[in-house]
């Protein structure tokens, strides 16, 4: 069999020259590939990787009884724990709930309709968490407007203590993570087509179970994206919890915050930070099928 | 609705019966609409209810907000703007926006290439790797941050901020034009290719063009991931430098007066402002 | 002349185990236009991408006129494309798109590419449309734009990846007339990819047949539809019946067969169109047209004549199609054509004599399954 020239002398080209070629027209060389994304694995390995690196060598650096050890004998820690995760499960839970049928409208409404549900979710998306929180105090406090109201109409003749408690905290990290809810789902439910729902209305179900029997199960892959990024989030939530709750609901993160700012225990606060970050890597690789971040962020806009 | 399509045609049914039915099936059907769109609505309202409390709040006669306000006045956007800690912080953290938005843009679009196009052996690992900074909690980034910039002095620094928010705004830019290059024909780049343009000319003349709109939506995003970023910012600000997160942070911690609300209006102007701006980038290109 | 000649020599191409292509020779002239036809996963669409350069052969050798090709970066060829979407630029006017070729090579004056352009809109009939944007034209306009994109740097090969499956039936019968012309004033050398063995059949000089990655015969459409080289070929080309028969003797350069029903013919053994040394008492399947089957009465007396029972008859304007069903073979269905009005119509479930002729018939081994 005759081979040709210049395909013998390509085979036999070193292997850093194939770096150079791509391998077909559909894909850039290697070489290119590796150019084109070093800038962020250079910036990444500064400003990411060797700082996380450092934190949980610093979490080992005094012993590990100094640090974990301290975490395991002392029960208000594990406390603490289990209350973030309590806290982020309820707040997930709202989100899903309060969520869900804002996404169905956005997604079933009619154009003009859909532009303003749209519009409410986008809104708070893009006013920072800051703000937010600044506005539940105002709400919230003691002479706030919502006891300013209760009070006006009524139902009460004290104003009741609702800032700086763990509802007030729910509330108000469900309020900033709802569109992150909100989203995924929409974006799963603007996909399926009509037909589906005309189909079994067709076969003899009512709405109710046109819904429960087609929509909803369709749209779970959309909840569960929400719910997997929602909880996640609101396990490393600082700001709302540092401002909107008091000292009697602590949170890992509001905990992290005060072991540095108030008793500058950096060690302990490394060793603090490391379990809430292998906590939050848990949950993703656990949920990793479900969370499609791409999913829930491709619709923003 | 669909709804009404499949109500039965109305001359298979006696008239009078049909007005009889109607009535009252109808009847519970705008009830069950209306419980619906009144349950929504107040959902709705929860959502944009403290932002634009923002309004009445910075524009308020009295230094704590009640209902209806005793008067309005804009001696708190006066105090904002004159403030000097408050402009300084402003100006930092615009400054640190903007850069961030530059650099995430260039790194991230250039991520997006390689990862969409590119021809790597670790796409999967890369790709995680990349959206790491929006599931890693931020105390613990900003913690971790602290402990590297401050032996460096990097903390409330320009170049610090740079670096923290560049990687905390990068993934944002790497999802909107990941998703802009997998909308994008590849057989465009052939036909580029095909008519003789160079790997490079097919880039800037054929795929950025059509990219364009998603490298913008993913800048805006940018913006905002630094500008309206607190936790990070925490951290990593000192004395010299601090960013108009950690001013707000402060005040609403120590001395909450409306004139937060006023900053508070300003930066929701701008971040409103820029995503109508991006939207409308957008759709201007979709029209075609 | 324009067109230059093409050479492809034992081209493969492997994906891992796969192949898509395998030892694939083939000669094209200078302003020929040659279709390459097979069923889909055949291996057409990985060959023309080889052609084009966007993606490079295992093994083998591409020449264009002199040039050795093969591994040359798809912007360095000179080859013109028309894709299977078009993709037309959708940033650029139908003007824009067509100049680009043009602005890359950077050979002509900003003067001489403006007329360029504006003949090359002469030539496919869009000298009002320079203005759009490819989404504002309808599907053959789009069509058009990408032939004249492809053509005007005055390629010296065409490649054209099934640039009509996108269209309707009628447009896509007149598209194919207007591709011819083009081709004919223009002269280059064109390669078409299809998956409709009727538009090659119209339109090519050649057409070359490819299944499982292997060409299977290249020749004129006629001398395909006449003389296929093999079953699969013979299945392919245009519509045949297929009937089991069993070879029983040799006469004089014929193989006397017998069919389903005792009936007994000679089929003439043609040089090239299978093993001619089937030993006696092979399977073999005989391969006919459509229009070569004549319907007759059914004679009860008669036993050595082959019986049918009519499925369907269906009326399709120029030509009657009759379904017959054999009596004594109940898998075998023929498709016999009949002029229409010729004769009287025939009812489902009538009797008939399906007459067979030894000289149009083509006998292949029996061992070839039908393709799908």
């Amino acid at each position: 069999m005759r081979t040709s020239s210049s395909l013998t002398s390509m085979k036999a080209l070193p292997g850093f020259a194939s770096l150079f070629k791509p391998r077909s027209a559909r894909v850039f060389s290697p070489a290119a590939s590796w150019l084109l994304v070093m800038p962020l694995l250079a910036v990444f390995a500064i400003g990411f990787l060797y700082p996380l690196a450092k934190l949980v060598d610093l979490s080992f650096s005094e012993g590990i009884t100094a640090t974990y050890g301290r975490l395991l004998d002392d029960p208000l820690y594990a406390d603490v724990l289990l209350t973030t995760a309590a806290v982020a499960l309820s707040v997930t839970m709202a989100a899903i709930l309060l969520g869900y049928p804002v996404a169905y409208a956005m997604a079933r409404a009619r154009k003009r309709t859909a532009f303003i549900v749209a519009a409410c979710v986008f809104v708070p998306l893009w006013t920072s968490v800051l703000i937010r929180s600044y506005a539940w105090i105002v709400l919230l406090q003691r002479n706030g407007i919502v006891n300013t109201l209760l009070i006006a109409t009524g139902l009460t003749d004290q104003p009741i203590k609702m800032l700086y408690t763990q509802g007030a905290v729910t509330l108000a990290m469900t309020h900033v993570l709802l569109p992150f809810v909100i989203l995924p789902i929409f974006s799963v439910l603007r996909t399926l087509p009509d037909d589906y729902i005309r189909a079994a209305r067709n076969l003899g179900a009512g709405p109710a179970r046109a819904f429960f029997l087609v929509t909803l199960p369709l749209s779970l892959p959309g909840v569960f994206a929400g719910a997997t990024i929602c909880f996640v989030l609101a396990l490393g939530f600082y700001i709302t919890p540092a401002l909107v709750g008091g000292p009697g609901s602590m949170l890992m993160p509001t905990l992290i915050g005060q072991q540095t700012t108030v008793l500058v225990d950096w060690p302990f606060a490394a060793a603090l930070s490391t379990v809430l970050l292998i906590m939050t890597l848990l949950v993703v690789i656990l949920f990793r099928k479900t969370l499609s971040v791409q999913k829930g962020f491709g619709s923003v806009h | 609705m669909f709804i009404d399509r499949y109500s039965p045609p109305s001359h298979l049914i006696a008239p009078d019966e049909v007005s009889k039915a109607m009535s009252n099936s109808q009847l519970a059907r705008s009830i069950a609409k209306l419980a619906a769109a009144l349950s929504i609505g107040s959902i709705l309202f929860f959502l944009v209810l403290p932002t634009l409390l923002i309004i009445p709040m910075s524009l308020s006669q009295t230094d704590y907000i009640r209902f209806p306000p005793d008067g309005l006045t804009l001696r708190w956007y006066v105090a904002y703007f004159s403030d000097p800690d408050w402009m300084a912080a402003t100006w930092f953290s615009l400054k640190i926006a903007l850069a961030t938005t530059v650099s995430a843009t260039i790194i991230g679009t250039m991520a997006a290439l390689a990862l969409v196009r590119g021809d790597l052996p670790c796409r999967n690992a890369l790709q995680a790797l990349s959206l790491g900074p929006m599931i890693v909690p931020h105390i613990v980034l900003g913690v971790a941050l602290y402990l590297v910039f401050s032996p460096l002095q990097l903390t409330g620094s320009f170049t610090g901020f740079l670096i923290a928010h560049t990687v905390l705004a990068v993934p944002y830019v790497l999802i909107t034009v990941i998703a802009a290059l997998q909308r994008l024909d590849p057989m465009l780049e052939l036909a580029a290719l095909n008519c003789g343009a160079s790997r490079l000319q097919s880039f800037f003349r054929i795929m950025l063009p059509n990219i364009a709109p998603g490298i913008a939506s993913g800048s805006a995003f940018a913006f905002l991931a630094s500008f309206d970023e607190a936790t990070v910012a925490f951290f990593i600000s000192d004395i010299g430098g601090k960013s108009i997160g950690r001013k707000m942070f402060e005040d609403i911690d120590f001395n909450l007066t409306p004139v937060i609300a006023a900053a508070s209006a300003f930066m929701v102007a701008i971040s409103i402002g820029l995503m109508c701006l991006a939207h409308t980038l957008t759709q201007a290109r979709t029209q075609r | 002349m324009i067109g230059q000649k093409l050479i492809l020599s034992s081209i493969e191409k492997r994906y891992g185990e796969a192949w898509a292509v395998r030892e694939f020779n083939l000669q094209v002239a200078p302003s020929e236009f040659i279709s390459i036809v097979g069923p889909s996963g055949s291996g057409k669409t990985s060959l023309l991408t080889m052609i084009a350069g966007f993606e490079m052969p295992s093994a083998g050798t591409i020449r264009i006129g002199e040039r050795d090709v093969t591994t040359l970066a798809p912007n360095k060829r000179d080859i013109g494309m028309v894709f299977q979407k078009y993709a037309l630029f959708p940033h650029l006017t139908v003007r824009q798109n067509i100049a680009f070729p043009l602005k890359m090579r950077s050979r002509l004056t900003r003067r001489a590419l403006e007329t360029r352009v504006e003949e090359m809109l002469l030539l496919v009939q869009l000298e009002d449309y320079g203005g759009r944007y490819p989404n504002e034209l309808s599907g053959g306009q789009q069509q058009r734009v990408a032939v004249a994109r492809a053509l005007v740097f005055d390629p010296p090969v065409i490649l054209m990846d099934e640039p009509l499956g996108a269209l309707d039936k009628k447009l896509r019968e007149d598209m194919q007339f207007e591709i011819k012309r083009i081709q004919e004033r223009h002269g280059a050398t064109v390669i078409y990819v299809t998956h409709d063995q009727e538009e090659a059949l119209t339109m090519s000089d050649r057409i070359a047949v490819m299944h499982q990655g292997r060409l299977q015969q290249v020749d004129t459409p006629e001398q395909l539809y006449r003389q296929p080289i093999s079953a699969f070929v013979a299945d392919f080309i245009g519509t045949m019946n297929f009937v089991p028969a069993m070879k029983i003797a040799e006469r004089a350069g014929k193989d006397v067969v017998r069919l389903p029903g005792d009936t007994v013919i000679e089929v003439d053994r043609r040089s090239g169109t299978r093993s001619p040394g089937e030993p006696v008492g092979a399977v073999l399947r005989l391969a006919v047209r459509p229009e070569h089957i004549a319907l007759g009465h059914w004679d009860k007396n008669n036993s050595s004549t082959l019986a049918g029972v009519v499925e369907t008859s269906i009326f399709v304007g120029s030509a009657q199609i009759v379904l017959v069903r054999l009596k004594d073979r109940a898998d075998v269905v023929l498709r016999v054509q009949r002029p229409a009005g010729e004769i009287a119509r025939l009812t489902r479930g009538d009797l008939v004599e399906v007459k067979l002729d030894g000289a149009t018939m083509l006998a292949f081994t029996g061992e070839e399954r039908r393709a799908a």
